[in-house]
């Protein structure tokens, strides 16, 4: 019971955000706004999923940066329990920069 | 006088040397290191060929202070090179650094020579910020213009043993006019793809064409991913389309962006963003980084980029 209970808080505190095939100017924003709403409270780790993803420019990586340095330095500073953590899935096939 | 060792420890230097056989290079580049090591500079000196193999021959005397870089395997991309002073620089924490500095020789060609050209002058534009002395070695049997050019990009010039001021350094002019001058139209075999919001149909025009032209495929999404850069920076900076032309030489893939923005900062690009900045500006150091020549030029209406893939031999 309580094993799964854990596991049900684990799933409750995990969010996985998929990434579209191709990110540059044209949805960056939009995807920035999608990863800043996934930050929410609970949220103790956060998947971004590019396991899709097969480009990504220099402002999607400025958006995925940026949510990593929201998602691990804020809760820090703001006093939280644990350190959120981001994690990244990538594509090893990607024209990435990352 | 001062010999050509009698570099200031701390401050910003650039200077000049000018030498016709590889003992005048010697007699020109070693005092310059020794001293360095003496006041327990750290040098990097960063040369090719016979040049660094003299150097190299040099290193178990002139001890552990010295480290030797190769500039043709730093890649050929002038554009490159600030950012790789700026990494040395910030490994010794703003301390003091020596450079050698010979980036120009007699088998480059002349389209990287004008890109090192470019680079020398922007040394300059970094002046007071750095606490680096630049010794640039130029060999004599360089072209007329070459060294010149040398001598404009140069504050300071080292001759038969002498030093003096350049008397043809301007620093109030960035880069030197002739070296930046519009680059000319893609010839008329290029294929051509006006773009503007289309970002990933400007991604496959370069995929298929780069493809077809046999550029290995890491080299393709290197490529995809600098003109990639260069159209969404035309997107963000100007109201207009943008012109993407591709063409293939016997050894190289060339892309030619043309568009109708402007780029204030001409060292833009050259050195590294500060990774906890989450503003702009990254566009162009990525596309420095991975192709093998980016030649920018950047008038009052607008700006053409001419990116080069070198093709497998």
């Amino acid at each position: 019971m309580d094993g799964d209970r854990h596991a049900a808080d684990a799933v409750r505190s995990t969010a996985v955000i998929p990434m579209p095939a191709e990110i540059d100017i044209a949805n960056a924003s939009r995807l920035a706004v999608e990863l800043d709403a996934s930050l929410k409270p609970g949220v103790k780790t956060l998947i971004i999923d590019m396991t899709r993803t097969t480009f990504c420019d220099s402002l999607g990586v400025r958006v995925i940066a940026r949510t990593c340095l929201i998602g691990t330095v804020a809760p820090r500073r703001a006093g939280a329990d644990h350190p959120g953590q981001v994690w990244i899935a990538d594509s090893r096939q990607a024209a990435c920069l990352m | 006088m001062p010999g050509p060792g009698a570099f200031d420890s701390a401050g910003f230097e650039h200077a000049a040397l000018f030498y016709r056989t590889p003992a005048e290079f010697a007699a020109g580049v070693l005092p310059f290191v020794e001293a360095g090591v003496e006041a327990r500079v750290p040098v990097v000196a960063a040369s090719q060929g016979r040049n660094l193999q003299l150097l190299r021959a040099q290193l178990d005397r002139l001890g552990e202070r010295v480290a030797l870089a190769d500039l043709a395997s730093i890649g050929p991309n002038p554009g490159r090179l600030l950012g790789w002073m700026q990494q040395v620089t910030e490994q010794h924490h703003g301390q003091p650094v020596r450079y050698v500095h010979e980036a120009v020789w007699r088998s480059r060609r002349p389209e990287e020579i004008q890109e090192v050209i470019r680079h020398e002058a922007l040394i300059n534009q970094i002046a007071g910020s750095w606490p680096i002395s630049v010794l640039c070695p130029y060999d004599l049997a360089l072209g007329r213009d070459v060294l010149a050019s040398a001598e404009r990009t140069h504050p300071v010039v080292l001759r038969d043993g002498h030093r003096l001021a350049s008397p043809s350094y301007d620093p109030d002019v960035p880069v030197p006019a002739e070296y930046d001058r519009p680059l000319g139209d893609p010839p008329a075999r290029a294929a051509v793809l006006a773009y503007r919001n289309d970002l990933a149909r400007v991604r496959a025009f370069i995929t298929g064409h780069a493809d077809r032209a046999g550029l290995p495929d890491l080299r393709v999404r290197d490529l995809v991913i600098a003109v990639g850069e260069l159209a969404a920076n035309t997107l963000a900076h100007t109201s207009s389309p943008g012109t993407l032309a591709i063409w293939t030489t016997p050894k190289e893939v060339i892309c030619q962006v043309h568009d109708s923005g402007h780029i204030e900062d001409p060292v833009t690009g050259r050195l590294r963003p500060d990774p906890a900045d989450l503003g702009g500006g990254r566009g162009l150091w990525v596309v420095n980084q991975v192709c093998d020549l980016v030649q920018i030029r950047t008038g009052r209406s607008d700006t053409q980029i001419r990116l080069h893939m070198r093709l497998p031999a």
